[in-house]
């Protein structure tokens, strides 16, 4: 059996109202519940009967969620302006994580310019290879999770979601720090090459095609994990989940 | 100008007994109902779940602050009146009591009653 007032938690959500304010109302009404059944046990009742009229004297969930959005409850902003919550806020974020990658690992190299990865210190390697493989793989999956966590929470079923997780895998997929090793060949030194973009190289130049499927297959990897795992706990939420259908 | 016809006659009186009983002391909903109920004799009963709505309708304008308290190991919302509270407990009282007065009047058989 679930907890009183699920349906009305429920029943907010689904609307659009904040899971704050609806943990909170949901929390009085619990306790308002409970000062009840102690009212009608102290009268007399059984805990069955004194439940049963503590809720009777509540009132009906469907009841109560509808007064309560009537009465103007808050909205949340993904609910108020998804656009903004899956597409800037993403994209906000992302440059923010992006350039700060990019500030610090340009300071960083900076005295080990021109050096060939082989030639630079441990601690160098380790740094370009943590800042890559954040920006290339853990901020999209971050940002993803973000936002199926937000979508999930408030019960929100807008296409703006999908919006959302498909931009941020498109842009993770193309852009990050990226570094290209350069062996040394026809009588020239080798290097390093770093790039903002997921840069093939074929044959010690860069390509084109092989670019682009690179960023699609690693775009195509997310969005399909993030997809899939979003589906899950929508399907999770909706199986579990009361819901006055009204 | 055209006057605005009257508003239902009990919208507002939720509030207005709100206001007026978080004067004496801060209170948690429950409380709030009980001393609805007492105070009027049992005449007007609020309903139990539909207290939130209105005590969070008054908070977001202002009217109320809440704090929340654990007392007796339950974590309590208490709700107290501020000054914006008081000014709309003022207002709110000043028209029914001109809407009293007024229904009093036609049923004394006064037909020339102030406007609201």
């Amino acid at each position: 059996m679930s907890l009183p007032f699920e349906t009305v938690r429920e029943d907010l959500l689904r609307a659009g109202v904040t899971p704050r304010y609806v943990s909170r109302y949901v929390t009085e009404l619990r306790e308002h519940l409970t000062d009840l059944i102690e009212r009608e046990r102290a009268s007399g009742l059984g805990i069955e009967q004194a439940t049963e009229r503590a809720l009777a004297l509540i009132g009906r969930e469907a009841d109560l969620a509808k007064a309560t959005i009537e009465r103007g409850a808050p909205l949340s902003v993904a609910a108020r302006a998804p656009w903004a919550m899956y597409v800037i806020m993403p994209l906000a974020l992302w440059m923010v994580v992006l350039s700060a990658a990019i500030v610090s690992m340009m300071h960083l190299l900076w005295p080990v310019r021109g050096l060939a990865p082989s030639e630079m210190p441990e601690s160098d390697r380790a740094l370009i290879a943590f800042a890559s493989f954040t920006t290339q793989y853990l901020v999209g999956l971050g940002l993803a999770a973000g936002c199926i966590a937000i979508a999930v929470r408030q019960r929100l079923a807008s296409g703006w979601t999908w919006v959302g997780l498909l931009l941020i895998a498109l842009l993770t997929g193309m852009l990050g720090f990226y570094m290209h090793v350069i062996p040394p060949q026809d009588g020239h030194q080798g290097g390093a090459v770093y790039s903002l973009f997921a840069l093939v190289y074929r044959h010690g130049h860069e390509s084109l095609a092989a670019t682009l499927g690179a960023w699609a297959l690693h775009a195509a990897v997310l969005f399909g994990l993030t997809a899939t795992a979003y589906r899950a706990l929508q399907a999770r939420i909706v199986f579990l989940a009361p819901y006055s259908h009204q | 100008m055209g006057r605005q016809p009257n508003p239902n006659f009990m919208a507002g009186i939720p509030e207005l007994m709100i206001l007026r009983l978080l004067q004496d002391r801060e209170m948690y909903g429950y409380q709030i109902v009980q001393a609805i109920r007492t105070e009027t004799a049992e005449v007007v009963s609020l309903g139990e779940g539909i207290v939130y709505t209105v005590l969070h309708a008054l908070e977001r304008e202002g009217a109320l602050r809440p704090r929340r308290k654990t007392v007796d190991g339950r974590s309590r919302i208490y709700y107290s009146v501020t000054a914006n509270g008081l000014r709309r407990y003022r207002d709110l009282a000043a028209t029914w009591t001109t809407l009293a007065g007024a229904i009093q009047s036609v049923m004394e058989g006064n037909r020339h009653v102030p406007a609201i």
